[in-house]
């Protein structure tokens, strides 16, 4: 029945998508109809350049679909089958906005479109659909920005068929994701920068924020996919199916419940705020989402800015391709500063697939909710998180709708007992493709995935946690562990249920990181005394 | 023989009050350590100072969340199913009073217990709303306290629990 499934999916996918590639000519500056309601009191502000060298295929208009690449896993996202579905609505509720925005219905936005969507998003179609049929005068009139969207989104799928599949082990899945990435990247001149980009810096244009002032319920919806289009990733990677299917419940109910919801986010959210470890992993695909979420952002506040004529419109989208495309950006190098904000890729310190934000520092972010805090750090006990090829040891805790990485066992135990609310742990073992999945219930008991799974905690300064806390797949495995570690000498091993319900004690490092202001998306704030 | 008797001796009494007060007192827990934001007003918690505990805690199972005041914590108590227990700072370093929720029904100890109640600028919300364990530490509070006026008058658990207004 599954394997049915899927191929009516596939086929119509192919159907519907063509396997047409073409590169068209340049076409003249699409027209067209009436703008979207005006913003009250907008005055046009002098807008920034559209650089003169702008390759051809930023000008097509023809139709340019390219199917997915070959692959076993192709469609295994439909084993988890809530997330598939929920994944088909994100693309109708894209479509849907889009078009209505483009096609003089822009008034209804926040209320009939709104609630076609949210009827969507309550009952999921059961295949992805093409989103140039629901969105065909968006598609027309900005034709290569539909397949900037598209060929990303394909990336997205497929690099979730990867994480969802029971027929790659977990070694291939991250050869296979690369794999991925390359096609990705190499296939199309229009692929989007794996580079992090100065999001303050895109996010501060004459247009910006336009959308969200004028329709933040619609908006909401728009953060509120990608906060699930990151979310998913750390919430499978490494997770064997059955424990992908129960942690999505989770996932799934924050999304419909709250994160759709949401109407009060400064900011989008960014990929590394929810999913740390595949960032830290996988950085150059986490700046490529991230970077063409943002694309998003713009084209949203450009075509909700009603004193732009349709000619600025078109040129301004056509800069907004530009400014996050990889070509733009060729021979440049993540970490390194600029001068010109549009070539900043810088990154934050410790994770190379987050670049930088309104007010934050390499050093210093800031979170909704959560602060400031640095992304090097344990956000639990203050001390260094593991780095470079040692990152996949950091564990983490999801909740709330954010996920932290912290140093050790204990780190995440106890953070998830002070966080309110369900919470998923991701607590690495000896084995790096073999993780431990916790889920804390709403009173903070925990049920794991590795019914085998023995715990060291000789606890003492967290100066060394990341020693005298940790998990193991078996009994042998930490004695093997103990041995080589002198000091952990005499150190009990702790079945799961014995682990799960100590406390430990307030780490004796920890450090609450400040800035300069409280929150630096109200500029107003004074600084801190 | 008898200097080892009494370090046994001594060192089971040590035991037994170590044991007893992890028993008896579950609010002598340290602190949390990752400073969250209250959940409700979003502000920073208030952390405890070595004269004086800042922290309001609500107890759900193994969960222990943390509030920047007592308002806060009530205001967010209908949001759990079941049973609950608030760690309300007192004037008292290390006392704090327990609200307790038990089968839908609100008790508070000590039960001399009193309230401010007082609306103030949230960012004061700690010295507005403040359980205290009795009349005198409420009037010599208000006397320390100019953000309240001097005729603020003490609350009873239940005119808290009506201010705080917590949803069924």
């Amino acid at each position: 029945m599954e394997r049915t499934t899927r191929t009516i999916a596939a086929l119509a996918l192919v159907l519907s998508c063509g396997v047409r590639v073409s590169y068209g000519e340049a076409a003249d500056l699409p027209g067209g109809p009436p703008p979207p309601a005006a913003v009250a009191g907008s005055a046009a502000r002098p807008l920034p350049p559209v650089p003169g060298n702008l390759p051809a295929w930023i000008r097509n208009t023809k139709t340019n679909h390219i199917f997915y690449r070959r692959g076993r896993y192709n469609f295994d996202t439909y084993n988890i089958g809530p997330l598939a579905k929920d994944l088909n609505a994100v693309a109708v509720g894209h479509a849907m906005a889009y078009e209505d925005l483009v096609t003089g219905k822009a008034a209804g936005l926040e209320t009939r479109t709104f609630a076609r969507i949210d009827r969507v998003l309550k009952t999921p179609p059961r295949f992805m659909p093409d989103e140039a049929a629901i969105s065909p005068t968006f598609a027309r009139k900005y034709g290569v920005l539909e397949q900037v969207f598209d060929w990303t989104h394909i990336l997205h799928a497929q690099t979730v068929d990867v994480l969802a599949s029971t027929q790659l082990t977990e070694a291939e899945k991250d050869r296979e994701i690369e794999r991925l990435w390359k096609y990705y990247f190499e296939t199309v001149p229009y692929a989007v920068t794996p580079l992090p980009l100065n999001m303050a810096y895109l996010y501060s244009q004459p247009y910006s924020q336009a959308f969200r002032k004028q329709y933040p319920k619609v908006n909401g919806l728009f953060w509120g996919y990608h906060w699930l289009q990151g979310t998913m990733y750390d919430a499978l990677y490494r997770v064997p199916l059955d424990w992908q299917k129960r942690v999505y419940e989770v996932v799934g109910e924050r999304y419909h419940k709250t994160e759709l919801y949401k109407t009060d986010r400064p900011f989008m959210p960014m990929f590394a705020e929810v999913s740390p470890r595949f960032a830290s992993r996988f950085p150059h695909i986490a700046n490529a989402f991230d970077n063409l979420h943002m694309l998003h952002d713009m084209v949203n506040d450009i075509l909700a800015t009603e004193w732009m004529t349709q000619h600025q419109r078109a040129e301004q989208i056509q800069r907004a391709i530009w400014l996050v495309s990889a070509e733009a950006h060729r021979d440049e190098k993540p970490g390194v500063s600029s001068a010109d904000r549009a070539h900043d890729h810088r990154h934050f310190v410790g994770m190379p697939g987050m670049g930088m934000m309104q007010g934050m520092t390499p050093e210093l972010m800031w979170m909704p909710e959560m602060g400031w805090m640095s992304m090097s750090d344990c956000h639990h006990c203050s001390m260094p998180l593991w780095e470079g090829p040692d990152a996949w040891r950091n564990p983490t805790i999801s909740a709330g709708g954010w996920a932290m990485r912290v140093r050790c066992a204990l780190c995440a135990r106890d953070m998830s007992a002070e966080t309110k609310g369900r919470a998923l742990l991701q607590i690495p073992t000896e084995d790096p493709y073999r993780m431990l999945v916790v889920l804390s219930d709403e009173q903070g008991n925990l049920t794991g995935s590795m019914p085998g799974a023995v715990f060291v905690e000789m606890e003492g300064s967290h100066t060394g946690c990341d020693e005298w806390s940790r998990a193991f797949t078996s009994r042998a495995a930490l004695d093997a562990y103990v041995k080589a570690n002198p000091r952990l000498a005499g150190a009990k091993a702790l079945g799961f249920d014995d682990w799960a319900k100590r406390e430990g004690q307030k780490p004796d490092t920890y450090v609450q990181p400040r800035g300069s202001v409280e929150n630096p998306y109200q500029p107003q704030d004074a600084p801190r005394k | 023989m008898k200097s080892l008797l009494t370090r046994r001796l001594m060192f089971a009494g040590t035991l037994a009050a170590v044991l007893s007060a992890a028993v008896v007192c579950p609010a002598q827990r340290p602190v949390a350590a990752h400073e969250a934001r209250c959940p409700v007003c979003k502000l920073d918690v208030i952390q405890d100072t070595d004269k004086l505990d800042n922290e309001v805690a609500l107890k759900f199972g193994r969960k222990r969340i943390e509030y920047r005041c007592i308002y806060c914590a009530l205001q967010d108590a209908g949001t759990y199913t079941g049973d609950i227990t608030i760690l309300a700072p007192s004037e008292l370093k290390g006392k704090p009073v327990l609200l307790t929720r038990k089968e839908d029904k609100w008790t508070v100890q000590p039960e001399t217990t009193v309230f401010v109640g007082h609306k103030v600028n949230h960012r004061s919300c700690q010295i507005g709303y403040r359980a205290l364990t009795n009349r005198d530490a409420f009037g010599k509070w208000v006397q320390a306290h100019p953000e309240l006026p001097p005729d603020t008058r003490p609350l009873t658990f239940a005119e808290m629990l009506a201010v705080a207004n917590p949803p069924k």
